[in-house]
């Protein structure tokens, strides 16, 4: 579910003494602008943290390293496997509020009664722009277009041959504009998600035989709650460091086939956790709960380490190559 | 040099230009605290940031919270103060006494590099001064 685009590779163009168009635009904007970085997820008084299992609506300067464990379901008769996987993922503005973002999965495949398998996935890149904010309703939206680039993991672990694309729409949503008597509420945030999946080629052959490719449908969403916010702007608990800065979050995604043979079928998690937020990165552990048989029947385990590359490099990694705001 | 080379060169010379450190200012606590029910009118709002203030443009108002009551005045300016996170960290506003009621307090806060963060919370008074006339 995170995935993002890529541009194709440049190709090599005559040397030529004029002065460059594409040149000068940037010396000018690397030169001109202001050098400026964004810290995260900030609307208002409320932060945003990234969130485990959904896409954050927010274009940041971050790496993530996600791990996880849980027993997956068989198909078509095999054994369930135990998989462990880390998951990382590195996204740079390119502009306040626009980022590109390249990441990708290493896991290992224990099969009960089977051969363990490990690899890697296919890579993924995208590209994510923020396109409303606003501080005083507390509300994001963004788009992202993220790809899957088939053939790029390890065909042990039946990575695709084809490549996927994923539009997305990405919502994030603070409550603090509640009335007073609702003041409990008013740290609340939701976090929302839902995107296609598309394979770029309808079907391939798998040993001579025809096999069609889905387009499904990501959707998911994150109802936080926000101590920090609680203690500062509703009602000081008295809750001190370090457990003023935690954010009890329950996250639910999943993915339903929309056509070709599956139209209807789904799996999904429920994810309740907590996330520690601290100045420059940010900690995250979470149950995953399947929410039907056909996603399995053991509970999973997912943790979180999330830098803050803009407030861990402000001069250098963490902002925008170009800078407008 | 190619095209490529030149372009690339002039981003990285671009990115080695020092920028300074830009963040949001988060509210850490605050006197008197987000709900807090107090006897009497408190001296000031006094607020603690994380990190260092731009003092000419911060902002605290005090309003009141009761149908039909005015605002109390601003007799004082909003002055920024060393705090506990660092210089220049807190902002402060002497208030004059309150009469008893439900206050609101709104800031903003902004950073030397411009980036603002605002907020709100409220506290009560419980009782009015004794030398004060109830408000009406």
């Amino acid at each position: 579910m995170e995935q993002r685009p890529t541009g194709n590779p440049r190709r090599a163009k005559p040397r030529s003494t004029r002065l460059d168009p594409v040149f000068l635009i940037a010396c000018l904007l690397s030169i001109s602008l202001p050098n400026e970085a964004r810290s995260h997820g900030v609307l208002g008084t409320r932060f945003f943290p990234s969130t485990l299992t959904i896409e954050d609506p927010f274009a940041n300067d971050e790496l993530s390293l996600l791990g996880g464990f849980i027993e997956e379901p068989g198909e078509a008769g095999e054994p369930s496997a135990r998989v462990v996987g880390l998951e990382v993922e590195y996204a740079k503005t390119i502009l306040p509020r626009v980022a590109l973002s390249i990441g990708d999965e290493f896991s290992f495949v224990d099969p009960r009664g089977g051969k363990t398998k490990r690899g890697t996935g296919n890579l993924e890149l995208g590209v994510k722009i923020q396109s409303y904010t606003n501080d005083s309703t507390e509300t994001v939206l963004s788009t992202s277009l993220g790809i899957a680039i088939g053939k790029t993991g390890d065909t042990d672990l039946e990575a695709d041959d084809f490549s996927t694309l994923s539009p997305a729409l990405l919502l994030g949503q603070g409550f603090g504009g509640l009335p007073d008597s609702a003041g409990f509420l008013r740290p609340l945030a939701l976090v929302g998600l839902l995107e296609l999946d598309i394979p770029v080629e309808a079907a391939s052959h798998v040993d001579g035989e025809r096999e069609r490719h889905s387009i499904t449908t990501g959707w998911g969403f994150a109802i936080l709650y926000d101590l920090h916010y609680l203690q500062t702007s509703v009602r000081d608990m008295k809750i001190r460091a370090p457990f003023n800065r935690i954010v009890p979050l329950v996250e639910v995604a999943g993915e339903t086939c929309l056509h070709r043979g599956c139209s209807g079928d789904t799996t999904g998690y429920v994810s309740p956790g907590l996330i520690w937020i601290g100045r420059k990165f940010q900690l995250g552990a979470e149950a995953r709960i399947p929410i039907n048989d056909r996603t399995g029947d053991d509970v999973g385990v997912l943790l979180q380490v999330h830098l803050y590359l803009d407030d861990l490099f402000p001069d250098s990694l963490g902002r925008p190559l170009f800078m407008s705001d | 040099m190619s095209r490529c080379w030149r372009t690339l060169s002039c981003l990285l010379l671009g990115l080695a230009i020092p920028a300074p450190v830009l963040a949001h200012a988060m509210l850490e606590s605050s006197e008197p605290a987000a709900g807090e029910r107090l006897r009497e009118s408190p001296p000031a709002i006094v607020l603690h940031f994380d990190q260092a203030l731009e003092a000419a443009d911060c902002t605290i108002r005090v309003k009141s919270a009761e149908p039909g009551r005015s605002d109390p005045p601003a007799t004082h300016d909003v002055e920024v103060v060393d705090g506990t996170a660092g210089a220049g960290t807190t902002l402060r506003l002497v208030l004059p006494t309150l009469p008893a009621g439900r206050y609101r307090v709104l800031w903003q806060a902004i950073v030397p590099d411009g980036h603002r963060t605002s907020g709100d919370y409220g506290f009560t008074v419980e009782r009015t001064a004794p030398d004060q006339p109830d408000a009406d």
